[in-house]
C-alpha cells in the first residue's frame, strides 16, 4: 500500500562532515522479544511503501536475473571511512558492513526479528542468562566455520574501549563468563535482567566477525559479498560470495560503493546511468522525481527521530514549565511539510514510534500557543530569548531551526540562531553535550537502547542531562520484566513521565528516502535502514 | 617604457639576471619557510583534531588524551614541527592523521593523494592549455576592436561569467548540457587508478567550468596592456614607416602586454591548483579540491599541512617562473632599481 | 571638476553607473516594497512562479522576490567591508615596498608571496573552522585573502609613479615621505586601483558565497544573495528562479561596477581605452 506522503527521509551528513559523531546512531530496527510488533505493519505490510509513479509494484516484478555490477553511491566520509564495523557510524560504513558480515538476528520489514546467524535466544526465567543456539554449517568467506568461538570474540572485540560504536551493545553483558557450550551453542551471562537481549544485535555494530580479526585491512566475514578493494573516501568493491548461507544469493556478482558527497553530483550519477542506486536523496528532488518518474524513488516509513532537545541543567530549561511550553509552539504538520516536505510521520516527543513496547495511548500533542504563552508566564519567562544551535549535518535540521524560529514568534519567544559546523556538533570535546538548546536524531533500533543510552544514570550521550533516581529504576525495571502486560504498563510509564517532562521535542519520524534507476529490481523499503536496508543480496539488474 | 633594450655585450648582461634568479631563490626558500611554519601553527590551533574525530560521540576528553598519547600528539609542538618538516625535505610526506587514529601503524599521505595530485594536474593543465591561448586571443581581439561593438561583447560576456559563482556556472552548465541536451555527462567520477584521460568527455563540462570562472582576468588584462602599448609612441612611429598592422601586433603590442599579463596568468594558475575545490566538488571529481576540504573537516592534519605545504610550493615556483619571463620581456627591469 | 565627471559622458559609463545606482537602490529600499515577510514561508517550497509569488519560494517556501529585495544590504555590505579592509592593509604594503624600493621592499614583498602561497579557500576554511562561523570572521578572512593581490598591484604602480618627474621633484624640493606619497603618488595611481578594484569587489561576493557552499559561512535565516544562490543551488533543476534571481543581481552589480570603473579610469586620463574617433561617443 502506497503511501506518497511518507516517503523516507534521507539521514545524510553534509558535505563537510561526514564521519562524525552520529556516535551509535542506530539504523537497526527493533528486536522484538517473544512476539509481533503491531507496528507500522499498517503502511510497511510486507508490501512497498513506496511511491506512486510505478515504484510500488515494479520494484519486486520478475524473477531475479544473475549477473552484473551493482553500483550504489553515498556520501562519503573521506579518509575517515573505516572498515571496522564497531567503529563506523555513517551510512556509506554501514553498507560496507551489512554486506561483508551477518548478525546474529536479521530484521524484518515489519520490525520483528527473524533468525540469522543465530537461531534462538532462549533466556532463563529471569532473564539473567541466555543460552544462544546457532545456525549450523556457515561459512567465513576463508572457507573457516562459523562457531561459538567467533561469537565470543566478536563480543569481546566490541566491548574494547576504541570500539567505541559497538560497546554499548555489550555493556549489559558478562564478558568474563561467556561460554561456548560446543560448536553451536554459547551462554551469554548478564549484568542485570534484560527481557530482550537479542534486539542489541541486530544493529550493524554488532555482527559478527572471525576468531582473531584485528586490523580489519582484508575484512573476512559470513556475508552476500567477499572484501575486493577499499580506497577511503572514494570507492570499494566488493565479490558476490558463492557459498553464501542463504542460498541463490547474492544475484548480482559485484558490488561497488562509490563515495559521491555532494547531493546533486549524487543524483546526477543516478540520472546518467554512472550508478544504479543513490542512498539519501534530498526530500525536495525525491517530490520532484515521483512525479517524472525517470528514476526509482524509494520511501520507507521508519522509526527514525528528528528532535529539539533541551538541557535540563541550563536556565531557562531547568524549569519544567518552560520545557513543555516549547513543545507546544513547534507547528509539527508545518515542520514536516517545509523542512522534510512531507517525507515523515508527525512525532509525539517520545521516541521509537512503530516499535514494541512504544506508548501509543499517548494524545498527539498539537500547537497550543495559548497554553504555551500562560506556562511562560507562570514561570516568569514571558518574551524568552534563547540561542538555538544547529547544523547541517542532517537534511532538514537547518530547515526545521529556522521554521521552530519562526513559529516561536506567535508566543513572543524569541530563537536566535546558530549554525555551527557539523564536525563540532556531535563532538563531546567541542559543542557536543554541552548545548543548552540544540538538535538531534536517533534511529533506535529499540526503544530500550534509545532510552539506555540517551537518558538513563550512566548514559553516556545524556543530551538533555536528565538525572532522575527513581525514573531510572522504573526504566531498569521496564527492562527486565519478562512478562509482557507488566513490561508494556511499565514502559508506558517511562514514557508518559518523559512525554510531560523530558527535554525532548521529537516532531517527526523521518522517513528513508532514496533514488534507484529503473534498471534496479529487488530492494524493497524497509523502516531499518536506507536503500532497503542495504539488502544488496536482494538486488538484481533488469536487462 | 619608450626606450627598446640596447644591445649588451653578452657576459655583462647574463649576471644581473643570475643575480636576480638567485636572489629570488633565496627568497622563495625563506617564503617557504615561513609559510611551513604558519600552516603549521594555523592548522594546530584547529579546535577537534583527528582522535576526537575518529571517536565521534565517543570522543570523550578522557579517551581523546588516551588516543592522542598513542599518536605522539602530546609531543611538545617543536618536535612535532621539526619531525614533519625534516621528513617534508626529504620527499616524506607524512602520515594521515585520521588513519593514525583509526589504529593503523601507517598511513603514508602520499598513498592518499598521489590519485588526487594526479587527476587535479591533468584538470589544471588541460584548462591552462585552454586558458592561455583563449586569453591572449581575445584580450588582443578586444584590444585592436577597443571601443567598438566586438569589445563590448567581449567585455560584458566575460564579465558576466566571472559574476557568477562557480558552482552556479557549473549547475548551469550541467542543466543545459545534461538536462536539456543529454550530450554530455554531468558527473566526472573516475575510478581510482583509471587516468581521467580515458574518458575525456566527463572533462569537458568541469574544463568550461574553471575557463568561464577564470577567462575575464585574464582577458582584461591581457586587453589593457595592449591598449596601452597600440598607443604608444613607437608603436605609432613603426606604423607611420609603413610596417604591416599584424608586424606591429606580434612585435611591440603583444610583448609589452605580455608582462602584466603573465603575471595575472600565473595568478589564474595558482588559482586553479587551489581554487578547483568547487569545481571538484560539483561535479565529483577525484581530485586534491575535494580531498583538502573532506581533510580539513576531518581534522586530518597530516594530510592538511602536507598537501599544503605541497601547494605553497608550487605557488612559489610559479611566481618564479612567472618572474622570470616577465624579466625575458622586459628588458629595463633587469637595470638595478 | 568637469574632469571628474567627465566619465558620465561616456557611454559605457553612462550605462555602468545607471546599473550601479539601480541595484543598490534595490538592495537599500527594496525592502520597503517587499509583498511578504522574507523569513515566513507562504506556500509550498520550491513552487514555480505564480501571480502571487513572481519569482516562486525557495527550498523552506519563503518568497523569492522579498527575499530578492532585502538581500541586498547584507551581501553589498559584507563584501563592501571586506575589500574595503583589504585595500586598507594592502595600499598600506604596496604604497611603502614600492615608494621605498629600497631594504623595506623585498621584505614586504616576500611576505606578500608566503600569504600568495595560500589556497585562498583553502585558508578560509581553516580559519573558520579554527575561529567559527561568523560575519567578523568571513569579512577578516576575505579582506586577509585580497589584500596580497592588491598590494602587488599597488607596488607596481607606485614604481612607475615613483620614478616620475613631479615625485622626482616633490623630493628633491625636501618634502616629507609621508606627503609625497598622500599628494603625488596616491592620486597618480588611483586609475589602475580602480580598475582593479571593481574585479575586487566581485571576488569578494563569490569567495563569500563559495565558503556559503561549503556549509560555512553566513547563518540563517539571513537574506543575502550569495546565501540564496549557496542555500537553492541544489534544487536548480526544480526551481532556477530561486538561484538565478540573486545571481542575476550580483551579475548585474559585477557588470555595472566595472563598466564604471573603466570609464573612471579613462576620465582620469591614463588610457585604458584609445582615444580614437569612436571613443569620444563611448
Amino acid at each position: 500500500m502506497s503511501d506518497p506522503h511518507n516517503p523516507r527521509p534521507e539521514t545524510g551528513i553534509e558535505l563537510f562532515d561526514h564521519r562524525i559523531s552520529r556516535g551509535t546512531l542506530l539504523r537497526g530496527a527493533a528486536g522484538t522479544m517473544l512476539g509481533m510488533s503491531p507496528l507500522l505493519a499498517a503502511a510497511c505490510g510486507g508490501g512497498s511503501s513506496s511511491s506512486t509513479a510505478g515504484t510500488g509494484a515494479s520494484t519486486s516484478a520478475g524473477t531475479p536475473v544473475k549477473g552484473g555490477t551493482l553500483r550504489a553511491g553515498f556520501v562519503g566520509g573521506g579518509t575517515a571511512e573505516t572498515l571496522n564495523l564497531y567503529q563506523g557510524v555513517t551510512p556509506i560504513d554501514e553498507s560496507r558492513a551489512q554486506n561483508l558480515f551477518d548478525p546474529l538476528l536479521v530484521v524484518n520489514p515489519d520490525l520483528t526479528t527473524g533468525p540469522g546467524l543465530a537461531l534462538e535466544f532462549n533466556a532463563n526465567a529471569d532473564a539473567t542468562e541466555y543460552e544462544i543456539k546457532l545456525r549450523p554449517g556457515v561459512e567465513f568467506h576463508n572457507g573457516k566455520t562459523f562457531g561459538a568461538e567467533d561469537v565470543i570474540y566478536s563480543m569481546r572485540l566490541m566491548a574494547k574501549s576504541a570500539n567505541f560504536a559497538s560497546v554499548p551493545f555489550v555493556a549489559g553483558i558478562n564478558l568474563k563468563d561467556l561460554k561456548a557450550i560446543n560448536a553451536t551453542t554459547v551462554k551469554v551471562p548478564l549484568l542485570y535482567p534484560d527481557a530482550d537481549l537479542g534486539a542489541n544485535f541486530v544493529y550493524w555494530n554488532t555482527w559478527m566477525v572471525q576468531n582473531g580479526e584485528t586490523d580489519f585491512t582484508k575484512p573476512v566475514g559470513t556475508g552476500p559479498f567477499m572484501f575486493d578493494t577499499f580506497k577511503a573516501g572514494t570507492q570499494s568493491t566488493f565479490k558476490r560470495n558463492p557459498n553464501y548461507w542463504q542460498t541463490g544469493k547474492p544475484y548480482v556478482d559485484e558490488l561497488l560503493i562509490q563515495s559521491i558527497d555532494d547531493n546533486n553530483a549524487r543524483l546526477e550519477a543516478l540520472q546518467s546511468g554512472q550508478i544504479d542506486a543513490m542512498a539519501q536523496l534530498p526530500t525536495a528532488d525525491a517530490k520532484a522525481h515521483q512525479a517524472t518518474g525517470d528514476i526509482t524513488v524509494l520511501v520507507a516509513k521508519s522509526p527514525q527521530a528528528m528532535m529539539f532537545y533541551m538541557d535540563t541543567t541550563q536556565a531557562p530549561f531547568t524549569d519544567v514549565r518552560v520545557r513543555q511550553a516549547m513543545k507546544l509552539i513547534a507547528d509539527r504538520p508545518a515542520l514536516v511539510a517545509s523542512a522534510i516536505n512531507g517525507f515523515g510521520s508527525i512525532g509525539n516527543d517520545i521516541v521509537g514510534k512503530g516499535l514494541p513496547f512504544y506508548d501509543n495511548s499517548l494524545p498527539q500533542r498539537v500547537q497550543d500557543i495559548a497554553q504555551a504563552k500562560s506556562l511562560l508566564k507562570q514561570a516568569g519567562q514571558e518574551n524568552l530569548t534563547v540561542t538555538l544551535q544547529t547544523s547541517p549535518i542532517f537534511p532538514g535540521f537547518v530547515e526545521a531551526a529556522t521554521l521552530l524560529a519562526q513559529q516561536a514568534k506567535a508566543a513572543g519567544v524569541t530563537i536566535n540562531l546558530k549554525q555551527v559546523p557539523p564536525s563540532s556538533y556531535y563532538n563531546p570535546s567541542a559543542l557536543y553535550l554541552k548545548m543548552a538548546f540544540a538538535e538531534t536524531q536517533w534511529p533506535p533500533p529499540s526503544i530500550k537502547f534509545f532510552y539506555l543510552q540517551a537518558l538513563s544514570s550512566k548514559a553516556p550521550y545524556n543530551e538533555t542531562h536528565w538525572k532522575n533516581a527513581a525514573w531510572n529504576d522504573l526504566l531498569f525495571k521496564a527492562i527486565g520484566e519478562t512478562d509482557q502486560a507488566t513490561a508494556q504498563q511499565t514502559w508506558n510509564q517511562v514514557q508518559e513521565i518523559q512525554y510531560n517532562q523530558g527535554g525532548y521535542i521529537n516532531w517527526t519520524n523521518a522517513d528513508w528516502v532514496d533514488g534507484l534507476s529503473t534498471k534496479v529490481k529487488g530492494l524493497e523499503p524497509h523502516p531499518a535502514g536506507v536503500l532497503g536496508n542495504y539488502l544488496f543480496m536482494n538486488a538484481w539488474l533488469s536487462a | 617604457m619608450t626606450t627598446v633594450a640596447e644591445p649588451r655585450a653578452a657576459d655583462r648582461e647574463v649576471s644581473p639576471v643570475l643575480a636576480f634568479v638567485g636572489r629570488r631563490l633565496l627568497g622563495a626558500a625563506v617564503s617557504l619557510l615561513v609559510a611551513s611554519v604558519l600552516i603549521f601553527i594555523g592548522t594546530s590551533v584547529l579546535p577537534g583534531n583527528a582522535a576526537s574525530v575518529v571517536l565521534g560521540r565517543g570522543a570523550t576528553p578522557a579517551a581523546v588524551q588516551k588516543l592522542e598519547k598513542q599518536m605522539h600528539l602530546n609531543k611538545p609542538l617543536t618536535t612535532q614541527y621539526t619531525n614533519w618538516l625534516g621528513g617534508f625535505v626529504h620527499g616524506d610526506l607524512g602520515d594521515s592523521s585520521i588513519g593514525l587514529a583509526q589504529g593503523q601503524k601507517h598511513a603514508p599521505v602520499w598513498a592518499l593523494i598521489s590519485d588526487p595530485v594526479k587527476n587535479s594536474l591533468i584538470l589544471a593543465l588541460i584548462t591552462a592549455l585552454f586558458m592561455i591561448p583563449l586569453s591572449l586571443g581575445l584580450g588582443a581581439i578586444a584590444a585592436v576592436y577597443a571601443g567598438r561593438p566586438a569589445d563590448h561583447a567581449i567585455s560584458i560576456m566575460s564579465l558576466a561569467a566571472i559574476a557568477l559563482p562557480e558552482f552556479v556556472i557549473g549547475s548551469l552548465l550541467v542543466g543545459v548540457f545534461f538536462v536539456w541536451l543529454d550530450v554530455l555527462p554531468p558527473v566526472a567520477i573516475i575510478p581510482p587508478g583509471q587516468s581521467p584521460l580515458s574518458d575525456p568527455t566527463k572533462l569537458i563540462l568541469p574544463v568550461a567550468t574553471l575557463l568561464l570562472a577564470s577567462l575575464a582576468a585574464g582577458i582584461r588584462m591581457v586587453r589593457a596592456g595592449m591598449v596601452e602599448t597600440l598607443q604608444a609612441e613607437y608603436v605609432m612611429a613603426a606604423r607611420l614607416n609603413g610596417l604591416s598592422e599584424r608586424w606591429v601586433l606580434w612585435r611591440y603590442a603583444m610583448r609589452n602586454a605580455l608582462a602584466p599579463s603573465v603575471q595575472v596568468l600565473a595568478q589564474n594558475l595558482q588559482w586553479l591548483i587551489g581554487g578547483i575545490i568547487i569545481t571538484e566538488t560539483v561535479f565529483a571529481y577525484p581530485g586534491l579540491g575535494s580531498l583538502l576540504v573532506t581533510a580539513v573537516g576531518n581534522r586530518d592534519l597530516g594530510v592538511v599541512q602536507s598537501v599544503a605545504m605541497l601547494i605553497a610550493v608550487v605557488y612559489v615556483m610559479l611566481n618564479l617562473v612567472a618572474d622570470l619571463i616577465v624579466l625575458l620581456l622586459v628588458p629595463k627591469l633587469r637595470e638595478p632599481a | 571638476m568637469t574632469g571628474r565627471l567627465r566619465f558620465m559622458r561616456s557611454f559605457s559609463g553612462a550605462v555602468g553607473v545607471t546599473i550601479v545606482v539601480f541595484v543598490v537602490a534595490v538592495a537599500i529600499f527594496g525592502r520597503y516594497f517587499a509583498p511578504y515577510d522574507p523569513n515566513v514561508p507562504v506556500t509550498a517550497p520550491l513552487s514555480p512562479p505564480s501571480s502571487h509569488y513572481w519569482l516562486g519560494t525557495d527550498f523552506l517556501g519563503r518568497d523569492v522576490f522579498s527575499r530578492l529585495l532585502y538581500g541586498g544590504r547584507s551581501v553589498i555590505t559584507l563584501a563592501a567591508l571586506a575589500t574595503g579592509l583589504g585595500y586598507l592593509i594592502g595600499m598600506s604594503v604596496g604604497l611603502v615596498a614600492g615608494f621605498s624600493r629600497s631594504r623595506i621592499d623585498p621584505v614586504l614583498m616576500r611576505s606578500v608571496d608566503v600569504m600568495l602561497a595560500f589556497p585562498p579557500l583553502l585558508f578560509l576554511l581553516v580559519l573558520i573552522s579554527g575561529a567559527g562561523t561568523g560575519v567578523q570572521v568571513l569579512v577578516i578572512g576575505v579582506a586577509v585573502i585580497q589584500a596580497p593581490g592588491i598590494s602587488r598591484i599597488v607596488r607596481t604602480a607606485t614604481l612607475e609613479v615613483s620614478v616620475r618627474g613631479y615625485v622626482e621633484a616633490a623630493i628633491a624640493r625636501g618634502e616629507r615621505s609621508y606627503a609625497v606619497i598622500v599628494r603625488e603618488v596616491l592620486p597618480n595611481i588611483m586609475a589602475p586601483v580602480l580598475v582593479d578594484s571593481g574585479l575586487r569587489f566581485t571576488y569578494s561576493i563569490l569567495i563569500i558565497a563559495s565558503v556559503n557552499f561549503l556549509g560555512l559561512g553566513l547563518q540563517p535565516p539571513a537574506s543575502d544573495w550569495a546565501l540564496m544562490i549557496s542555500d537553492n543551488r541544489q534544487y536548480i533543476a526544480i526551481q532556477a528562479w530561486a538561484v538565478l534571481a540573486p545571481a542575476a543581481m550580483i551579475a548585474l552589480l559585477t557588470i555595472g561596477i566595472n563598466l564604471t570603473g573603466d570609464a573612471i579610469a579613462r576620465s582620469l586620463g591614463r588610457s585604458y581605452v584609445p582615444k580614437t574617433a569612436r571613443s569620444a561617443v563611448i
